[in-house]
């Protein structure tokens, strides 16, 4: 029993670069697809030129970044410069069960592959879109990356401490969790229904819209007047919910009681039995009233404590707590290494690299995760030319001499 | 390409009509069903009465509505059952006797009692059991109870959050619960693609850790290749060209000369000379266009000085206009007050009313965060075009 066969016979012609759109593809491919990565030498995706590098590895085939988001894709090397290449790219597109894109609009139809155009071509194609903000609108134009749609969408304002300037969310992070998880969610819909009726259709994923979506709830409190405002690791509803130093260096380890019998498990597990039965502390109404003075308290009793065996201890007595986790706590952590969530994979031009799995998996096996290293620029070309357009060598060695497989 | 108009989740060809989804109300299966229902599945919330129903923590500080039914729950059919009654025991029975899917919240955070995977399973072999949980079923923490905060300590986003003179400092807004959500639905129509393709119902579970380790961007293989540890940087831009800047009225976020921006760098540089800003000239030596170069802390310092020199002149909605305008990825660092009345929301209808009915008082919500266009034509209906005959000749 896997998932990895699902989308067996499914082919994705994917148009899509940078992060967002390469990681809903990348998904796909875990299961099953044939997703056929169109991309070129003549404009390589961003993520090919970007860091971090192995030393002694860089160039177009070695960069982590990408071949983190496109593991199991063959890459077809495609130059839309050429004008031979939009004919070639019609006829990938025309035997597609799947096409995706994340360009802002205009950048397809320009290319003669719109959906509209498409559809004319292949009726019961799933067609995807990600421009940062919808296709429509006064700012359809409008470009951006993960870093400012969290800013446009609210949450960098909102994260932070509310004495010193927003800090965000520290990495793009609609580029990786939401937008390509939003997109999937309609994307599979659209999938299976095009398995029971052979009918296709447009999918539209805002980047902005879809981020709007994370702040939800307090979009709504702030519609009826509510002044909302960032409040660093506290929120409503839990006290303490802080973040403390622990023995060794930028050592940290999360604590939060959700409720009062949380908070007295907690007190007395640090050993501050006394401030368990405190008054000012005894509800939740209370603490939050007294919330820098409790977690200066907790602070001091936490210092001397290393933050797993403190992380431990708290568990035992159902406190929520936990380390934060580095990169290299997590690669070396027992929990994710006894449940397989690393895959090591042999990339030709980096060398060994770790992979994470789904975050998924069917009840009692292992998770669905990467098989195959991210491609070499061009690495499929000739296969797809050959098995997918039914070109012979010879037409390949000239499209390829002329720079339109390229 | 026309306008899409924002999802009718009522329209009767919705990709997800006639799937039936049972939620167990718990803190991550609400957005799940949210999303499913969006796209058109009938999905029945069940909570239950005789136990604790965690939800999540709400940021409602002097709300006087609960946003909980308004935004997560819009369109679900709810009930409240009492299981030790055997009336309603038997109507929780029968929902998932003809539930295709069924959410439910589980790990050690969940409350108890609700209903076993193998009850679901003896009820219903044919039913999808997505089972959410903060940690995983197995390994040696999937006991461990959570909050967000935990779980973006776990998952890593927290370790990159931050100022690097204070603690860690997590995203706003429950983001694990809500990510959890989203790859709840995933994994669901993952699993409902497998029932379709093999005739085989599995029950899924979902790791809250595991999916924030997907947000850690570049950290783990930078860690991996050169033994850097990326860290919390705050509110100093980790290069030159991009970050986040002060303005007149706030704050601005950029990108400009990374992921393949060089050019939006030039346009910035000659943007700031053309204002007339002091030393913007000094933007054109030697060395600005390296990367590297621009990753100093010095140039760092006196990028941001220069820009901030110019953006204290400027309010954000005008330094966005503008820097747009000339191709350049710059955003207002914006308050909900500004996303409420953001243009391009307005223009699309991205925003909907809704209506609390116990108070009669109305808010505003985000629609679904992803639009349709009608189905395309019925197969019968397909004849090869002009276009595909052409496009069928190989190119020479």
């Amino acid at each position: 029993m896997s998932l990895n066969g699902t989308f067996s016979g499914l082919r994705v012609v994917d148009f899509c670069w940078v992060g967002a759109g390469a990681l809903v593809t990348k998904l796909l491919a875990e299961h099953g697809a044939d997703v056929i990565k169109v991309e070129s030498r003549e404009r390589p995706d961003n993520l090919r030129v970007s860091p971090p590098f192995r030393p002694g590895r860089e160039g177009l085939d070695g960069s982590g970044y990408f071949a983190s988001r496109n593991n199991d894709k063959r890459s077809f090397a495609l130059n839309m410069r050429n004008p031979k290449s939009r004919g070639i790219a019609l006829r990938l597109v025309a035997g597609a069960d799947v096409v995706t894109n994340n360009f802002r609009p205009g950048v397809m139809e320009r290319w003669g592959l719109g959906y509209d155009e498409v559809r004319e071509l292949n009726p019961s194609v799933v067609y995807l879109a990600m421009p940062m903000q919808g296709s429509s609108g006064p700012h359809r134009d409008y470009i951006g990356f993960g870093q400012t749609i969290a800013a446009l969408g609210g949450l960098v304002e909102l994260s932070g401490l509310p004495d010193r300037a927003p800090v965000g969310t520290g990495t793009q992070y609609p580029d990786h969790v939401p937008s390509p998880g939003h997109a999937l969610v309609a994307l599979l819909a659209a999938i299976r229904q095009r398995r029971a009726t052979g009918r296709g259709r447009l999918i539209e994923l805002s980047q902005f819209e879809s981020t709007v979506n994370l702040v939800g709830p307090a979009l709504l409190a702030a519609s009826l007047g509510a002044s909302i405002t960032r409040t660093g690791n506290r929120v409503p509803g839990h006290s303490p919910s802080a973040v403390f130093r622990c023995t060794g260096e930028d050592n940290w380890c999360a604590v939060v009681a959700r409720d009062d019998a949380e908070w007295r498990s907690l007190a007395r597990t640090v050993g501050l039995d006394a401030l368990g039965a405190d008054p000012r502390f005894a509800t939740l109404e209370q603490r939050k009233a007294h919330e820098d003075e409790l977690e200066g308290l907790l602070a001091a009793a936490i210092g001397d404590r290393e933050r797993w065996e403190l992380t431990r201890a708290l568990q035992a007595e159902g406190v929520p707590a936990w380390p934060v986790m580095s990169s290299p706590d997590l690669l070396a952590d027992e929990h994710l290494r006894a449940r397989g969530f690393w895959r090591t994979l042999n990339h030709p031009a980096i060398g060994e690299m770790t992979a994470p799995s789904a975050p998924f998996r069917i009840v009692g096996e292992g998770p669905t995760g990467p098989v195959e290293a991210a491609p070499l620029l061009g690495a499929h070309t000739r296969e797809v030319a050959s098995s997918v357009l039914g070109l012979d060598d010879a037409q390949i060695d000239e499209l390829v001499a002329e720079k339109a497989l390229w | 390409m026309s306008a899409l108009p924002p999802l009718d989740p009522l329209d009767a060809d919705a990709p997800l009509r006639g799937v039936e989804v049972l939620e167990l109300a718990g803190e991550y299966s609400g957005y799940a069903g949210k999303l499913l229902s969006d796209l058109g599945a009938a999905v029945t919330r069940v909570s239950v009465t005789s136990e604790t129903i965690v939800e999540p923590a709400r940021p409602l500080d002097g709300a006087s509505i609960d946003p909980a039914p308004l935004f997560l729950h819009r369109g679900k059919r709810d009930l409240l059952l009492n299981l030790e009654l055997e009336h309603d025991r038997s109507e929780l029975d029968r929902l998932v006797g003809v539930s295709d899917i069924v959410l439910q919240s589980a790990g050690a955070d969940a409350s108890s009692g609700q209903i076993g995977a193998d009850e679901i399973r003896a009820l219903n072999a044919s039913a999808i059991h997505v089972i959410l949980t903060p940690f995983g079923l197995d390994g040696p923490a999937a006991g461990y109870v959570s909050a967000d905060l935990v779980r973006q300590a776990a998952g890593g986003l927290l370790w990159l959050g931050g100022y690097p003179d204070t603690e860690p400092i997590a995203a706003f807004g429950d983001q694990s619960t809500l990510a959890t959500g989203i790859f709840g639905a995933v994994a669901a129509l993952i699993a409902l693609a497998e029932r379709d393709r093999s005739g085989e119902a599995h029950a899924v579970e979902v790791s809250s850790q595991e999916v924030l380790t997907q947000a850690l961007e570049t950290s783990l293989a930078e860690y991996e290749f050169t033994g850097r540890v990326q860290r919390r940087i705050g509110d100093v831009p980790r290069e030159a060209g991009s970050g986040v800047f002060a303005c007149k009225d706030g704050y601005v976020s950029m990108v400009a000369g990374r992921l393949g921006t060089a050019e939006a760098w030039k346009r910035l540089r000659t943007w700031l000379v053309e204002e007339q800003i002091p030393e913007a000239e000094s933007l054109w030596d030697e060395g600005w266009d390296e990367l590297a170069f621009r990753r100093n802390p010095e140039a760092v310092a006196r990028f941001t000085s220069i820009f901030e020199d110019f953006a204290s002149r400027h309010g954000k909605q005008e330094l966005y206009l503008e820097a747009q305008r000339r191709s350049i990825a710059l955003a207002p660092v914006n308050s909900l007050d500004d996303v409420l009345g953001d243009v391009q929301l307005a223009a699309r209808d991205s925003i909907v009313e809704v209506r609390d009915p116990a108070t009669d008082a109305s808010g505003r919500v985000p629609g679904a965060p992803f639009r349709i266009s009608p189905l395309g034509p019925e197969p019968d209906a397909i004849a090869l075009s002009d276009a595909a005959e052409t496009a069928a000749t190989p190119p020479r």
